[in-house]
């Protein structure tokens, strides 16, 4: 009977798993975003083109945080002292530097002039909000051993589940009933090979909506020292190799809404300046600090994200300074 | 190790395979021990020391207890078992806050010299594990309970996993004997128990996990949204909109904690051990006194044994059992957390509770009222027990002191405007949707219990109907899981 019993439940499981497979791989309506299967593919397409000789490409590297940077404004505004400056935003949503390391020697390929890399504090840490602080301890720190050596979420990825699940869930529940035209997805500028975006992203929230956003902020983790962060270390090796094919490269942090910052503890804080440290101290690079004054204009879709749309301008006009003062490096 | 994460699902199966296959009962018994203290060193790290110096120490001293003839004697060991318990527990859990309100009187009185705090980190569930120690030795010295007959079985009854961070709090007299063959009452004898996986108890083991973590994950989690937004800052917030806040708070609460709590029964159960029931539909209570016969019972009953009835019950004059109701429960609200909103909510039910009582001294005919015996009689009563239970809830729930007093305000003295609720109420429908559907649930299970229900269930249609909980509860999985609000205890 014990046999039945635990045999059942596995059964329960399998229906359960199947249900929960079959409801959290329904694509979003024409979404045609990079995945985790043509990642690679649809970036080495690009890669393999044939630009334009005389073009001095200048890459915007990234996730969805840098979606709002509008190339024809940016190509506009530093147009005036680099007449064959050609601005690409190669934002990919959902990107990590872990995925992006891939594809570094195909980007080196085309030889781009100049490299602008967004990064945030959530590309560095691991996420266990309940982990206990043992920095201090002899002892050893099992669940930090188990979450580098095992690292389940690979595998969770591998099978196409996404890292929460929660997220997509409520995402599909308020889909439901909305208007069809809003699941369009399309590129909002040019030089954008990589990015689809919803109309939703074009939408500027209210603050009464911001903040009651803000209550749905969740821990980013916590981030491993710089010995132990297997991400810095890829982004270290990103950087060096850009720099060994003298192709510049820098690097901003991207934009954030004040809520979202002010909910990170000290320790967190702390632990990103350390790694922005490490990072300007071994690499020489240039790291722009995040443009705090951001989180009083009306500009933002969410906490996270700036709306695409052209109240926004003001975020690609910052980034073209960037690449300014880079150029003339 | 949170229980809601895939780490302690993967540990559970482990050791119930182990347990399971693994017949030799002394080795089982050791097993379970080495399992528990990976569960808490997985966790805590260094901090499973105090957990084991707690035992060692009063394996010790219940010992000397025992065996001391002297009365004197044996008081004076009780005495250090609890300086030594209740130390721990306040230095650890207590020793920022006393600073803190040692350096603003401090400021008070212009002593121009601030204490450094000492930002200590909390042992996760010391609050749990030092009342059960307290509890074991105040039973052997009160002559009720017999020593644990090894080292091992005390260590076991302390740290036991399941009910390792935040309870049940499970008192010795009623694990230690689930360790031995002969189960009698406050007795340890007999040979040490083989564990046995049985049919009913893994049944019912697993509907009571499912449920838990569908309680938390599905119901717990996503009205947390909602009561964060109101709490987070509720100045300006309409009366509806904070009533709506504290009655979401109260279930928030309710699915969090019951729902940890039926995982650890549950998994206790798989194991072979019966954990004492701790909720019993709390919300419909009707009086203050049966609210805390229903609400965490073993903290209630513990109090009620350990604090209440030693400084003197109901048993002397009648302004000092209304005082003791107070000051038990005011040490309850304390014990929960070093801050005061803990304590005006300890303190808001320590009133509820003398007040009634008052009411029941002074107006013995209540007792015989018809209408208050009849049906709407007792639903009238559960409104307005709730309603109180509810506004206490906001104490509960919210730190700041003036936030808190505004929101009371507002709860109790009604502004009777709409405007802002409806927006809020359109604005988080969702959320809103499954807070009804919890209460829903709750109102229908409140005649069976459902749990048992689906665990007696015919094999197919216990399958079935637990797939759709498990389903909700990977929909709803997230990477990042919030901790039970009851681990901070």
């Amino acid at each position: 009977m014990v046999k039945k019993i635990i045999f059942s439940i596995f059964i329960s499981f399998i229906i359960a798993f199947t249900i929960f497979l079959g409801i959290i791989q329904i694509p979003e309506k024409n979404q045609e975003v990079i995945g985790q299967s043509n990642y690679l593919e649809i970036q080495e397409k690009f890669f393999s083109k044939d630009f334009e000789i005389n073009e001095k490409k200048i890459f915007i590297l990234g996730s969805s945080y840098i979606q709002a940077l509008n190339t024809t404004q940016i190509n506009s505004k530093i147009k005036s002292q680099c007449q064959s400056c050609q601005v690409y935003n190669l934002s990919i949503q959902g990107d990590s530097i872990d995925k992006r390391i891939k594809i570094i020697d195909s980007m080196i390929a085309v030889k781009p002039e100049l490299i602008i890399y967004g990064i945030s504090e959530g590309d560095f840490t691991h996420s266990k909000n309940s982990e206990f602080n043992t920095s201090n301890s002899i002892l050893p720190n099992l669940q930090k051993i188990i979450d580098t050596e095992v690292n389940l979420s690979q595998y969770f990825e591998f099978i196409g589940i996404p890292p929460s699940p929660k997220d997509k869930t409520w995402n599909m529940i308020r889909q439901i009933n909305k208007d069809e035209s809003t699941n369009i997805r399309f590129n909002p500028f040019p030089n954008t090979p990589f990015l689809k975006i919803l109309k939703a992203n074009t939408v500027i929230i209210s603050e009464l909506e911001l903040k009651s956003l803000r209550t749905n902020i969740q821990s980013l983790g916590s981030i491993n020292e710089p010995e132990e962060n297997k991400i810095l270390k890829n982004l270290k090796q990103i950087i060096i190799d850009f720099q060994d094919k003298d192709i510049k490269i820098a690097l901003f942090i991207v934009p954030h809404h004040d809520y979202v910052i002010s909910a990170e503890s000290l320790k967190f804080k702390k632990s990103f300046e350390i790694i922005k440290n490490e990072l300007e101290n071994t690499t020489q690079v240039n790291i722009y600090p995040r443009i705090e004054s951001y989180s009083e204009m009306s500009i933002w879709h969410d906490l996270h994200h700036i709306a695409v749309n052209n109240k926004s301008l003001i975020y690609s006009d910052d980034i073209a300074e960037i690449i300014l003062k880079e150029l003339d490096r | 190790m949170l229980f809601n994460s895939i780490d302690f699902l993967i540990f559970f199966i482990l050791v119930v395979g182990f347990i399971g296959i693994v017949k030799y009962r002394k080795f089982q018994h050791i097993f379970l021990l080495i399992a528990s203290y990976f569960f808490f060193y997985y966790t805590s790290n260094y901090l499973v020391i105090l957990l084991i110096f707690s035992t060692l120490m009063d394996y010790c001293i219940g010992k000397q207890i025992w065996k001391t003839e002297n009365i004197q004697n044996k008081k004076i060991l009780l005495i250090l078992s609890l300086i030594g318990n209740l130390g721990l527990l306040g230095f650890f859990k207590y020793a920022d806050f006393a600073i803190l309100q040692f350096n603003i009187l401090g400021e008070q009185f212009n002593l121009n010299s601030e204490i450094p705090f000492l930002n200590l980190a909390l042992p996760i569930g010391i609050s749990f594990y030092t009342f059960q120690t307290i509890s074991y030795t105040v039973d052997i010295y009160r002559g009720k309970l017999k020593p644990a007959q090894s080292f091992k079985e005390f260590a076991l009854f302390v740290a036991f996993f399941p009910q390792l961070v935040a309870g049940p709090i499970v008192r010795a007299s009623e694990f230690l004997p689930q360790l031995r063959e002969k189960i009698q009452e406050f007795e340890t004898n007999g040979k040490i128990r083989q564990i046995i996986l049985h049919n009913s108890n893994l049944k019912l083991g697993i509907t009571l996990i499912v449920m838990g973590f569908f309680k938390k994950m599905f119901f717990a989690d996503n009205i947390a949204p909602l009561v964060n937004e109101i709490f987070s800052n509720p100045y300006g917030l309409e009366s509806f909109t904070i009533i709506l806040g504290a009655i979401a708070f109260g279930f928030q609460i309710y699915g969090d904690f019951s729902g940890y709590t039926d995982i650890a029964i549950g998994a206790a159960l798989i194991l072979g051990f019966k954990l004492p029931v701790n909720f019993n539909k709390p919300y419909f209570a009707i009086s203050p006194s049966d609210f805390w016969r229903r609400w965490h019972i073993s903290l209630s009953s513990w109090l009620r044994d350990y604090l209440y009835i030693p400084l003197g019950g109901n048993k002397k004059s009648n302004a000092r059992t209304y005082a003791n109701l107070t000051i038990v429960m005011f040490l309850g609200g304390l014990w929960h957390g070093a801050s005061w909103n803990f304590v005006v909510w300890g303190l808001l039910h320590g009133v509820y509770l003398a007040v009634h009582k008052i009411i029941g001294d002074k107006f013995p005919s209540l007792k015989e009222n018809k209408f208050l015996k009849s049906r709407s009689g007792k639903i009238v009563s559960i409104f307005v027990t709730q309603y109180f239970v509810f506004l206490a809830w906001i104490a509960f729930r919210i730190q700041d002191t003036d936030a808190m007093i505004y929101a009371i305000q507002k709860y109790v003295f009604l502004d009777f405007m709409t405007t802002e609720t409806i927006e809020f109420v359109l604005l988080h429908k969702l959320s809103i949707g499954i807070l009804g559907l919890f209460i829903i649930l709750n109102f229908i299970s409140y005649k069976k219990n459902t749990k048992e229900v689906i665990s007696n269930l015919k094999l197919r249609y216990w399958i079935l109907i637990l797939a759709i909980p498990i389903s909700l509860i990977l929909l709803f999985y997230d990477a990042t899981p919030n901790d039970f609000i009851y681990f901070k205890f």
